[in-house]
């Protein structure tokens, strides 16, 4: 089809296309069938051809009349009337078809559909719970969310982001069960957002924080489809986001972060130990390392003898003081965990043996750290993984080079100190007007509204 | 926004350096101290001096699994004072003692005479040494106490302390006195600390520690046989174990008591003799025995056994106060119980000579400890 033969555009549509880049998957495609002629603007790779051809090519040959097809168009549900030129723009880049039949616009979404896949949850991986995380499709997400929640109050509102990505978010909430107020909060960060360019549930996470340097997340990055809704029940907020895995659940507190959803899945006294298992994690991960600083070069006598004569022998030969030491290993456990998060889980299990086991001896060997630091920072990486939230891990492990650092200076002291400013810092935070540190005295089953009459 | 970051840098160019500085103040690395684990205070060889003292310093453990025994090393020196001795042995070590976990303070018998007082100061006073660290007499000398090794003890051990704090052997005959627990009997009126009894053997590789000595200021030590150590220590610190002889109408027992408790109450009326109301509770089985018992009989038996045990602790009591001495708070008892007056103790002084033991024994024997 050359340029010649091409009939006239109209002029609407001429100004349109014009404004759009000559790229090449930007088509304008007349039908013309005897005297019916109608004109299609669409770009090819965001729209689903299959569906254009079904629902718009092959009626308007079948009907062979363009007052009849343009009363077909105007009848189809995903139908629009046009909006100003700019809108309009955005939407052809999102998957929308301007159609001009029987002297009237109209816009069709027929939008070729992301990954709809729900893959295998990754980062929250549960024995019993569901299996399957979210899909990085906006609307596939929101159906997910719909079919496992049952009720009419899930109120689901869209809206796009003013950023080049022009990303579209659904924010859903029980209508009967959210706090108003935070409500008006978040929406209030949306519209105020001042963004170049946002491209993942993540990244509207953290510019939805006001506080810049802040060490703890406010709000929870999750794939499961399970906790979505458990938060949705308690009267939280969730922010999807297209082409994005992970919803954002909001408000938050620092005790959503220590639940697993494998506890709702287990009896009382197993997900209490399970629970406990959490806490003693983050626990250890938190103080272990300062707490082998304070007791080696502070207050050896807390330990008893033959501990203390054991750590003593065995840093022997060691070069640096101990704080170095638990620095320098810390150093390489993190790098060790960074590496098996980037590489591919085929050669991860060699980075973890190679890193884990062989550096670990060799550096016992080498006497470059000694045999109980080894086991410590052993314990510490494990620990890690026992919270239950990946962003409260990645807090913590900060927040430990701090508590080191104080520990270092001020011994015991300076190790208690340091916790009790984790502790205020904790205070003194707020998660969309909740205060962070609430402790939730309300019980699971009030929580997920079994026998709310 | 150039001052905040100025401020940043600024502070953490200041923590680098204070945290490198941090060599000299309490920093101190594990490896760079060496723990003193006991300290034995000796009558001195030269007459000049007050006092010799020997420290145990433990070697650290590079491997346990490669060590097969502990390795000590032990300063002494002797001098005015056990500041002063101290204070000169610190020169003799590269690495800085640490007294924190120093839980044995032996005391050799010939320094136990007189006032006490001037011997416990510094230990008391020093913070780093733990009021909870176990005193006890050595005999023949505390040097040769702290050096013994017996060959039981195994790298990353201290066999004396295993007497003493009960994870190791729990028996009836060691007494175990805290350094708190020693100042505070010692100092009480009307009480007398008791200290164990450890005996160095002339090899040098074995303890026996089975005796025990009261101590009061102003008297002599008593030293207590085995047999009152081990009835001091069921009625005083709730010991129970085996050994307990019982020999009356032709039956010999041994009885093994799971439980004894004691009680005091002393009567003073005009006219009468003062006298101690001693109500002991025990309970045992009957472990060891010359004839067939038959359990019928248990109640006499147990009428038996506790005629004798009355007679024993009898005896031990009027021991001790021709002695002098007060282990049990006689004493104590008569002064928490009495309006305080500046005449009490005097009061008391002139009871305890004349004080009449008046013991009632509730002995419940639960078996003959054989099937019939």
């Amino acid at each position: 089809m050359t340029e010649s033969k091409k009939p006239e555009m109209p002029p609407f549509m001429k100004s349109i296309s014009e404004t759009l880049p000559s790229s090449f998957d930007v088509l304008h495609v007349p039908l013309t069938l005897d005297d019916a002629q109608v004109h299609l603007l669409y770009m090819k790779t965001v729209v689903d051809g299959l569906s254009l051809q079904q629902s718009i090519i092959k009626p308007f040959y079948e009907l062979d009349d363009e007052q009849k097809f343009g009363a077909y168009i105007q009848s189809l549900p995903n139908r629009l009337d046009p909006p100003p030129p700019d809108e309009l723009l955005i939407m052809l880049t999102s998957g929308f078809v301007l159609v001009y039949a029987d002297s009237t616009y109209s816009i069709l979404e027929i939008r070729k559909l992301g990954n709809t896949l729900q893959g295998p949850t990754i980062a929250e991986t549960t024995i019993h719970g569901p299996q399957l995380s979210l899909s990085e499709d906006l609307e596939t997400n929101v159906s997910i969310v719909r079919q496992h929640y049952h009720q009419p109050n899930l109120y689901v509102e869209t809206q796009q982001l003013n950023d080049k990505s022009n990303m579209s978010i659904a924010l859903l909430y029980d209508e009967k069960e959210v706090n108003v107020d935070v409500l008006r909060r978040v929406k209030e960060k949306l519209d105020n957002l001042d963004e170049p360019l946002i491209q993942s549930a993540g990244e509207l996470a953290v510019r939805l924080t006001s506080r810049r340097f802040t060490l703890f997340p406010t709000s929870i990055l999750t794939e499961r489809p399970d906790r979505i809704v458990y938060n949705l029940t308690g009267g939280k907020i969730i922010l999807l986001v297209d082409n994005s895995p992970y919803a954002i659940v909001l408000p938050v507190i620092f005790f959503d972060f220590m639940v697993s959803m494998e506890e709702n899945y287990h009896t009382y006294l197993i997900s209490l130990y399970n629970t406990l298992l959490g806490w003693f994690g983050l626990l250890n991960c938190l103080l272990l390392p300062s707490m082998y600083v304070a007791f080696t070069a502070y207050s050896p006598e807390v330990l008893r003898t033959e501990l203390t004569l054991t750590m003593a022998g065995s840093r022997i030969g060691v070069p640096y003081p101990s704080f170095m030491e638990v620095i320098i290993m810390l150093f390489f456990v993190e790098l060790l965990t960074e590496a098996s998060v980037r590489l591919p889980r085929s050669i991860n299990a060699a980075a973890t043996t190679v890193g884990g086991l062989i550096l670990g001896t060799a550096a016992t060997e080498a006497s470059l750290a000694s045999n109980v630091l080894i086991m410590i920072i052993a314990i510490v990486a494990i620990s890690t993984f026992v919270i239950p939230m990946n962003e409260l891990g990645f807090a913590v492990r900060i927040g430990r080079l701090v508590l080191i650092l104080l520990t270092t200076l001020f011994g015991l002291v300076g190790l208690i100190s340091g916790s009790l400013l984790l502790i205020i810092h904790l205070t003194n935070q707020d998660s969309f007007g909740e205060p962070y540190l609430r402790i939730g005295w309300r019980s699971k089953r009030s929580e997920k509204m079994v026998n709310s009459e | 926004m150039s001052t905040k970051w100025l401020k940043i840098i600024f502070l953490s160019i200041l923590l680098i350096t204070l945290t490198s500085s941090i060599s000299g103040c309490a920093y101190k690395g594990v490896d760079k101290r060496s723990f003193v684990v006991g300290i034995g205070v000796d009558p001195p060889k030269d007459p000049g001096n007050k006092f010799r003292v020997t420290l145990k310093i433990a070697k650290p453990i590079a491997s346990l699994k490669s060590s097969t025994e502990n390795e000590y090393a032990y300063l002494v020196h002797e001098s005015e004072s056990i500041a002063q001795t101290i204070r000169f042995l610190e020169t003799q070590d590269d690495k800085v003692m640490d007294f924190s976990q120093t839980k044995i303070l032996a005391l050799s018998e010939d320094v136990l005479h007189g006032d006490l007082f001037s011997l416990m100061d510094y230990f008391v006073r020093r913070g780093d040494l733990q009021l909870v660290l176990y005193v006890l007499v050595a005999k023949p000398n505390a040097e040769d106490v702290l050096r013994v090794q017996p060959p039981l003890e195994s790298a990353g051990e201290n066999a004396l302390y295993n007497y003493f704090d009960r994870t190791g052997i729990e028996s009836p005959f060691v007494t175990t006195t805290f350094l708190f627990e020693f100042r505070r009997d010692y100092d009480t009126k009307g009480q007398s600390s008791v200290l164990p009894i450890v005996e160095a053997n002339e090899e040098g590789d074995k303890f026996t520690v089975n005796h025990s000595i009261v101590l009061k200021n102003s008297v002599e030590p008593v030293t207590l046989t085995p047999t009152d150590t081990k009835l001091y220590n069921s009625l005083m610190r709730e010991a129970a174990g085996y050994g307990y002889t019982i020999d009356n109408e032709g039956y010999k027992f041994t009885l093994s008591m799971d439980r004894v408790k004691m009680k005091l109450k002393i009567h003073v009326k005009d006219g009468e003799k003062p006298r101690a109301i001693v109500s002991i509770k025990a309970v045992g089985v009957i472990s060891e025995s010359n004839k067939l018992l038959k359990l019928k009989e248990l109640d006499y038996y147990s009428k038996l056994s506790g005629e004798q045990f009355s007679e024993q602790v009898k005896d031990l009591f009027i021991h001790l106060q021709e002695k002098n001495v007060d282990p049990f708070g006689f004493g104590l008892k008569y002064r928490a119980t009495r309006l305080n007056t500046k005449d009490t103790l005097d009061n008391w002084k002139e009871i305890y000579p004349e004080l009449e033991f008046d013991v009632k024994v509730d002995m419940q024997l639960k078996s003959v400890g054989a099937m019939e």
